[in-house]
């Protein structure tokens, strides 16, 4: 199929953008606790590549297999006013590091408009070959 | 550095189809294509109103379907182009 190409990279954005919804999602809650007041904790895709056979030619496409959680240890803080703050007065903060999420977010980016970059190409090449076509 | 032909391994399938007989006719393969088209500009239609509607969560998967119906109906304008084309010339044929 002829198509190939341009479902790989649309997979490549889909994943990329994926991604960039996770660091949305951990900058948005850079500084939150879940209904039980435990930190929330910085979460991480996981992409894996799908080998698709097409022809004699092994392509392969991305997928997001699943969405883990940093196992980094959480931020403390001193704030004893806190009503969440330990006996030592110490509070748990979520362990996302927002100038992290920053660059994986520009990562996501630029790898999104790789992927667009990728897609147009390989419509203006099917183009080019219908192209000869018109005589 | 060992340079291998890429005729081996990306062309075979044509090779092997070459002692084969034709099995189906142009009109066959040419009517397959027709509605392939036909059902990848509807499927286009659909995703683009489910896009209007905003019932749809990737963008991505639109633009794909839109751009899947707009080459193949391409292609297709193309080929009909050529039928038309050959049929003219062999009416101008002079018998």
């Amino acid at each position: 199929m002829i198509f190939k190409g341009l479902e790989i990279s649309l997979t490549g954005m889909l994943a990329q953008r994926v991604r960039m919804h996770i660091s949305a999602s951990n900058l948005a809650n850079a500084n939150s606790v879940d209904e039980n007041g435990t930190p929330y904790r910085r979460k991480i895709p996981v992409f894996e590549t799908v080998m698709e056979k097409e022809g004699n030619i092994n392509v392969y496409r991305v997928k997001v297999k699943k969405i883990i959680e940093d196992p980094a240890p959480f931020k403390m803080k001193y704030d004893p006013d806190n009503p969440l703050a330990d006996k030592n007065g110490y509070v748990k903060l979520p362990n996302v590091d927002p100038i992290k999420e920053m660059v994986d977010m520009i990562s996501a980016i630029r790898t999104y408009q790789a992927n667009l970059t990728a897609f147009n190409t390989e419509k203006s090449v099917i183009l080019h070959a219908i192209e000869v076509l018109r005589a | 550095m060992k340079v291998e032909g890429i005729g081996n391994q990306v062309f075979s399938e044509f090779e092997t189809g070459k002692g084969k007989k034709v099995e189906k006719g142009f009109k066959e393969i040419f009517e397959e294509f027709l509605s392939e088209v036909n059902s990848n500009l509807l499927e286009a239609s659909e995703a683009e109103k489910l896009f209007a509607q905003g019932k749809i969560s990737n963008i991505e998967e639109v633009i794909y379907k839109v751009e899947k119906a707009e080459v193949s109906l391409r292609l297709l304008v193309e080929l009909r182009n050529k039928v038309i084309e050959s049929y003219q010339e062999i009416m101008r044929m002079q018998v």
